[in-house]
């Protein structure tokens, strides 16, 4: 993830689901992320903070290249692939990965990182 | 209503540039809007905050890089956001000239109910500022 980013830390909980939402939007907003790119970046946040089993939230959120970047963490090993599993839906697949133009995870042991890129144009 | 319970329940780091200062106050709206607070009092705390980080833009780095951080909570009635750089100190700001009309400090004594700035010589600067936040009902 390029440096340079905003790090957030917030109690989880309503003033999470508010606060990281619109500063994912601001940030997005100055990584020229067009109306549709940026409500997929709210769904994403929406995805990974309901599923994240944590009483805080930590994240790094910065405008790169391509567009948004966010690398959620640090997470205790498996939680990155249970985050995402949890987003499955039905016939969709998890809503992560279909929004989200690039998942991964980055490993710095004991812990890691779900990184997530939306891009400004999405991916076919 | 939900609370920041715990000091530095919310954390934020910046770069001390403009756009930062946008970010910042989404950061305070959000809180807001899950505190169920707006109009002059959110007003005044996103002016307030964004004066403090704006300082930090302007003076903290000469022109370098650097963080604003940012942390709240509240305690009861009260919420409390500290502002702090890695600069070198506030005194070589008193002597910038051109950089602003000198209203920030005021102003943030003016809209907070308690304003308290530390500046070591030579070292980071922070400000901290404490609002009540009004009854239901009251204006």
């Amino acid at each position: 993830m390029s440096g340079g980013g905003v790090v957030l830390r917030v109690a989880s909980g309503p003033i999470a689901d508010a606060v990281v939402r619109r500063v994912v939007g601001a940030v997005g907003a100055q990584a020229e992320l067009p109306i549709d790119r940026l409500q997929d970046a709210g769904l994403v946040t929406d995805a990974i903070l309901d599923h994240l089993d944590r009483d805080h939230v930590e994240m790094r959120i910065g405008a790169g290249d391509l567009g948004l970047e966010l690398a959620v963490g640090p997470l205790a090993g498996g939680e990155a692939a249970r985050i995402i599993d949890r987003s499955r839906m039905p016939d969709l697949g998890s809503i992560i990965e279909r929004l989200a133009d690039r998942v991964w995870v980055e490993r710095s042991e004991p812990d890691e990182f779900l990184c997530v890129e939306v891009h400004r144009i999405a991916h076919a | 209503m939900p609370e920041l319970t715990r000091p530095a329940d919310l954390a934020l780091t910046l770069p001390a540039r403009a756009e930062s200062v946008t970010v910042a106050r989404q950061a305070l709206s959000g809180i807001a809007d899950a505190m169920g607070w707006d109009g002059t009092f959110l007003a005044d705390l996103k002016i307030a905050v964004s004066e403090a980080c704006s300082n930090v833009v302007m003076h903290a780095y000469e022109g370098g890089d650097g963080p604003i951080e940012l942390t709240g909570w509240v305690e009861g009635d009260a919420i409390t956001f500290v502002v702090t750089d890695r600069g070198t100190g506030i005194s070589p700001r008193l002597q910038t000239r051109g950089a602003g009309l000198g209203l920030g400090l005021p102003l943030m004594a003016a809209l907070a109910d308690e304003v308290e700035v530390r500046s070591a010589p030579g070292g980071p600067t922070e400000v901290r500022m404490t609002f009540r936040a009004p009854e239901p009902g009251e204006a």
